[in-house]
């Protein structure tokens, strides 16, 4: 049975198939392929609107629409629909059959948005009778045309020039679309009779320094191959035109930038730098080349020497633009021929250092809120390529770039200078501060370096922005033992470079026979070998550090890290400058840190934790027995006596041992005295800290009676033997103490008449 | 207690400031007094001179020698090696500095074994320093005409 339905379906199949092939021979004809249209009600709409669409075909069995999410699969043979038209749009239908090809038809809709025009002028001021190119776009328009200035009949883009100008000028465009209101571009170009030039001013500064690891341990080398450009912030800027005259002075801003409007430019103009800078607090500061003195019967630093003045080659300005700039480059003095520096071209030096003192001052204005005491004196920093120090003690040759140290900041002042440029051995004082700079290739390249040149500023703005009573004298960064307040300054000193360049990294270049090395430290980690403490002035530094630190515990801001020295406190506060004190007022101002700051303190082994702005509760020792060194601070009694030992050799480290400081408490009405008794052989040098009062004399080696009037909230003193402490404090040139031998520990007694 | 000197004081005062009045009481710079270094001049030409170094931290070298501004050039004169804090060393030191400086320069360097370094140096002034002559050459090295780069701004 199924066998023969089988066979029954095959004998169909094979007649159909009969039929089929033999069809073309005659019989019915095959139907066409199929063919479409596509019609639109609108060829253009407003964005948004709606078109209809109308479609028809033949032959089609089915129709596929396409162009948009509404106009699109499969739609029947024939019909019409609306849709909306967003953006500019084909709409599509492909209609088949039962015979090929498909049949295809499309139309396109332009929706129009709002138009819009753009018009460009070349430059947006010239100078008079030039002329500039104006450049045209538009969009979503049909057509354009010029309505002020420019040919009514333009293209939808495009570019004409003017016509040489004599008078500020508008320039305008309307472009429009058949659905939107026309739209206008406009272009004022302003005409001037003169000109602008901006400077902006660079000098050239040794790069980072590299590892030479050819030696063994690796060396690292300044690099002055790839020297770095920084700008020069508040520079002392000029224009010299060729009969002499300069237009008025101005100062870069701290990009290094500076505009000269009302040029003339027939004109030609020499870009004229001297190095000088009026700081944010009005204070002059100027960079002077004591290797030249331009008056050599001059006794002051001031008139004796002159600023670095640098020109460039004269600029010729372009007549066309009325706003010219050209770049101002201070070399670094580096011959890549020969792989030296050049003394005669190092022409960045006292730019750098203006740059250096310029961006310490507004950085110290910036974390005091621009507060000012105004009584800063003029600053003068003397500096030249052979700067050297290391010279005999107590002689200051500045003519010849030979001082004791290899750099100093004058506090107070210094003694005339004699037609050699040597500062006298007698004679009054010149209250004009001035800060030496070793620059010698041969000794130390100090203008390279900011922070030794921020480290005596710090002394400066320490002197007459927080305190007046600075101590001085020689010390070492890395050294250990030095007295509190000494440490406390020079660590401040380091710390707030460590914080202007926002890195714990510093480094010094010095030669080494024919090459130099760069002497680096690190403030973020412990020195091999080394005893934190306060009587360590790399600790105070690094302090400051781990306080700015912005991946430390409190990362306080600079404002709030310096905030205490410019406290009333700080600046009126009866007792010495010390870290205890700053800790206390710290943790004042921020009271959420107190935590963070003592444990701070603790792991730079100063106590913080519970103690007073006297430090009474410190008790890390320094080099010497406990008894030798604490109290930090002795309070001497009002009543009876009180007995203070000091200890140490001359220029010996730990100077609190050979100075000790004492506590006075005062009712501000007493006059109170007191008798000191002392080991025979042996002279006291006393200092309090009080104003001075009528009949207190001083002379070479003897002390004379007198009395003081101790202030109502009291003061602090030391007290020392005499040529232990004027070794480290006092210039022994001048031999206020004479100079012996003291004995190993001297005890003083204090008696309260 | 051998015989007390009582000084018959009362406090005095060096005027308000903690610095006496005195430019050699300057904020030095921090230089490198861990190498304890100090210099002895025993001739001013050939500039002779013993320089001591009483190093206070730790070093593994000490050099000490001419400056570059020496006639001949630097040349390392001692170097000492095995340093032990607190010691005293000695190096003695002569050499002629080039004419037409003001200075000869002497240098102590000290090295860690870590690699980082301390430097002290010391300058022997130039008694025979020609002074007329050099100030002629600093006239000259001051005039700073044409010594910057300017760069117009190219468009």
């Amino acid at each position: 049975m199924n066998q023969m339905r089988i066979r029954s379906i095959f004998s169909l199949c094979f007649l159909g198939f009969l039929l089929a092939a033999c069809g073309g021979g005659g019989g019915s004809n095959p139907l066409p392929p199929p063919s479409s249209s596509l019609s639109s009600s609108a060829t253009e709409v407003r964005s948004g609107g709606t078109t209809t669409l109308q479609w028809s075909s033949s032959n089609a069995t089915a129709c596929t629409a396409s162009g948009s999410s509404d106009w699109t699969g499969s739609i029947t043979t024939s019909g019409s629909k609306s849709v909306p038209v967003t953006q500019t749009t084909t709409f599509s239908i492909s209609c088949s059959g039962s015979t090929a090809p498909a049949s295809s038809s499309s139309v396109s809709v332009t929706a129009w948005s709002a138009p819009t025009a753009t018009l460009t002028p070349s430059d947006a001021e010239i100078l008079t009778n030039s002329t500039v190119e104006l450049s045209w776009a538009s969009q979503n328009t049909k057509s354009c045309k010029g309505t002020a200035g420019i040919a009514e009949s333009i293209a939808l883009t495009g570019k004409q020039v003017s016509t040489p100008l004599t008078q500020t000028t508008t320039f305008s465009i309307e472009c429009q679309n058949p659905f939107f209101d026309p739209v206008r571009a406009t272009a004022q170009v302003i005409v001037s009779a003169t000109f602008d030039l901006t400077l902006t001013v660079q000098y050239e500064t040794v790069g980072p320094s590299v590892l030479d690891e050819s030696t063994t341990p690796a060396t690292r080398r300044p690099n002055f191959e790839s020297p770095s450009r920084r700008p020069l912030a508040r520079g002392f800027t000029e224009l010299r035109t060729s009969s002499g005259a300069a237009v008025p002075s101005r100062y870069t801003d701290r990009e290094g930038k500076v505009t000269f409007s009302g040029l003339d430019p027939s004109r030609k103009y020499t870009p004229t730098l001297t190095s000088k800078t009026l700081t944010v607090d009005g204070v002059e500061i100027a960079v002077l080349n004591n290797r030249n003195p331009v008056n050599t019967s001059a006794e002051t630093v001031r008139e004796r020497y002159r600023p670095y003045v640098n020109s460039s080659a004269e600029f010729t300005p372009d007549t066309r633009r009325a706003k010219q700039s050209v770049t101002i480059v201070i070399p670094l003095g580096y011959d890549r021929d020969t792989k030296k520096l050049v003394d005669s071209r190092r022409e960045s030096g006292a730019y750098a250092i203006i740059d250096y003192v310029s961006t310490h001052q507004q950085f110290l204005s910036d974390a005091r809120n621009s507060v000012s005491r105004g009584d800063q004196p003029h600053l003068s920093i003397v500096w030249s390529p052979s700067n050297k120090g290391g010279g005999n003690e107590g002689e200051y040759r500045l003519d010849e770039g030979i001082v004791p140290s290899s750099g100093a900041y004058s506090a107070s002042g210094y003694r005339a200078l004699d037609a050699n440029g040597v500062e006298k051995k007698t004679g009054a004082f010149i209250s004009e501060p001035y800060i030496y700079l070793s620059g010698s290739q041969d000794f130390e390249i100090m203008e390279q370096d900011p922070l030794i040149l921020i480290h005596e500023m710090v002394h400066y703005s320490q002197r007459w922005l927080m305190r007046k009573t600075t101590p001085a004298g020689s010390h070492s960064t890395v050294g250990e033992w030095q007295d509190f307040t000494l440490s406390l300054h020079e660590g401040v000193a380091t710390g707030i470079p460590l914080m202007i360049t926002k890195s714990p990294i510093t480094e010094r270049i010095f030669p080494q026979g024919a090459n130099f090395r760069v002497s680096r430290r690190d403030y973020s980690q412990v020195i091999e070998a080394s005893t934190q403490g306060w009587f360590q002035e790399r600790t105070i530094s690094s302090l400051k550090w781990k306080l700015f630190d912005p991946t430390g515990s409190t990362k306080l801001t600079p404002a709030q890290i310096l905030a205490p020295y410019f406290s009333t406190e700080w600046i009126n506060g009866p007792w010495v400058s010390n870290p205890w004190a700053y800790g206390a007022i710290l943790k004042q101002q921020n009271p959420s840190l107190t935590g963070a700051i003592d444990a701070l303190g603790t792991d730079s082994k100063i106590t913080f934790a519970g103690n007073n702005v006297w430090g009474d509760q410190e008790s890390v020792l320094g080099n010497r027995t406990f008894a030798q060194t604490f109290p930090v601070i002795t309070r001497i009694s009002t009543t009876g006596t009180t007995s203070v030992c000091s200890t140490g050799e001359k220029a010996e480290y730990n100077k609190l041992s050979n100075r000790r400081y004492l506590r006075f408490d005062g009712d501000g009405i007493t006059s109170r005295r007191y008798s000191v008794t002392g080991a025979a052989g042996t002279t006291p040098y006393i200092f309090v800290n009080a104003p001075r009062v009528a009949g207190i004399i001083r002379n070479s080696s003897s002390l004379t009676t007198g009395s003081i009037v101790i202030p109502s909230g009291g003061t602090w003193g030391y007290i020392g033997e005499c040529s232990v402490v004027s070794r480290s404090t006092i210039d022994s040139v001048n031999n206020f103490c004479g100079d012996y031998s003291p004995p190993a520990e001297t005890c003083w007694t204090f008696t309260a008449q | 207690m051998s015989k007390l000197v009582v000084f018959s004081l009362s406090l005095f005062l060096i005027g308000c400031a903690f610095t006496p009045n005195n430019q050699a009481v300057a904020h030095q710079m921090p230089d490198a007094e861990e190498l304890g270094a100090s210099i002895r001049v025993i001739h001013a030409s050939p500039a002779t001179a013993v320089i001591s170094v009483k190093p206070r931290t730790s070093f593994s070298e000490i050099e000490i020698g001419l400056g570059r501004n020496a006639v001949g050039g630097p040349k390392t004169i001692c170097v000492i090696s095995a340093v032990v804090i607190g010691q005293t060393y000695t190096c003695q030191l002569q050499g002629d500095v080039i004419s037409t400086d003001t200075g000869l320069v002497m240098t102590v360097v000290g090295i860690t074994r870590a690699g980082a370094t301390s430097n002290k140096s010391f300058t022997i002034p130039n008694p025979n320093y020609d002074r007329k002559a050099d100030r002629e050459q600093q006239k000259k090295l001051s005039r700073g005409e044409q010594t910057l780069i300017i760069k117009p701004e190219i468009r």
